[in-house]
């Protein structure tokens, strides 16, 4: 599990493993932190595992604090996940590239919304590759469907 | 030249090439044997979720919508939803709602579900 944490600057630091949040100069009990499954950022001791390493009692129920617009903006952005053109691609011409596109930019989103960011990243990447093989294919093979037409 | 103007002359050739392509295809006939052909249908005679979506818009441009819809009807459902997704997906910073749920994983299999369902009915009518 990877914790992310935000300064008072709302910098956002990460990925961070349990003992690293802890032993961060930023942490102190007020401090937001977000990892996975969680919807919104909280407060460090309002989540039991850090509360524990804090030398507070964990709170019997975690409470999710409200996150305001400003605290989203510590999560970067989502890469492109190219979605659209791969499922235009997957309906007009029904090419399995455009699939492998679909699957990969599945992977942006779950990857993304757990946290992990650099896979998010990697996701993107082989999306675009997938739809663009998908394009040039669908370029390619498009004279020899006029010529097969022309000759049948 | 400022990247907003180079945009709006970008955006203005666009629109002129595309008006362009819909009037040249507007006077394409029906079964012109130029007009490439699905390959699945070619080779096993079953139809893709696409196949008709060129008739559809051969028809659209003539302003016959009912004939349109005929050639396939999925694809007019489909087409503004595959505009808005793209946007989604470029427009996330300003839209974050929006990209959350048109990206979302679960979003992509309701896709993949009914591109499926789609395929499987228009071939057993």
């Amino acid at each position: 599990m990877h914790y992310w944490l935000a300064t008072s600057d709302h910098e956002k630091i990460g990925p961070l493993t349990l003992e690293q949040l802890c032993a961060s100069p930023h942490f102190n009990p007020d401090a937001l932190v977000w990892r996975a499954g969680l919807t919104s950022w909280v407060a460090a001791s309002q989540l039991p595992e850090v509360a524990c390493s804090l030398g507070i009692a964990a709170p019997v129920t975690a409470v999710p604090v409200t996150a305001s617009v400003e605290q989203y903006d510590t999560m970067p952005e989502r890469p492109r996940t190219y979605l659209g053109w791969a499922i235009a691609a997957v309906v007009l011409c029904c090419m399995i590239p455009a699939i492998v596109s679909v699957v990969y930019a599945t992977l942006v989103s779950s990857r993304y919304v757990e946290g992990d960011y650099e896979g998010a990243r990697h996701a993107s990447a082989m999306a675009e590759m997938w739809l663009i093989v998908s394009i040039v294919f669908g370029i390619v093979e498009l004279p020899f469907y006029i010529v097969l037409n022309l000759f049948s | 030249m400022t990247g907003r103007k180079r945009r709006r002359h970008l955006v203005a050739v666009l629109f002129a090439v595309g008006a362009a392509i819909c009037i040249l295809y507007a006077l394409v006939p029906l079964q012109w044997e130029w007009l490439p052909q699905c390959p699945l249908r070619r080779l096993t005679g079953y139809l893709c979720p696409g196949c008709g979506s060129q008739t559809a818009l051969q028809q659209l441009l003539r302003g016959n919508i009912s004939a349109a819809w005929h050639a396939n009807a999925f694809i007019f459902i489909a087409f503004p939803a595959i505009v808005l997704t793209i946007y989604a997906d470029y427009a996330q910073k300003q839209h974050r709602r929006l990209a959350a749920v048109l990206l979302h994983p679960a979003t992509i299999a309701i896709w993949l579900v009914v591109i499926l369902l789609w395929t499987v009915v228009r071939n057993l009518s």
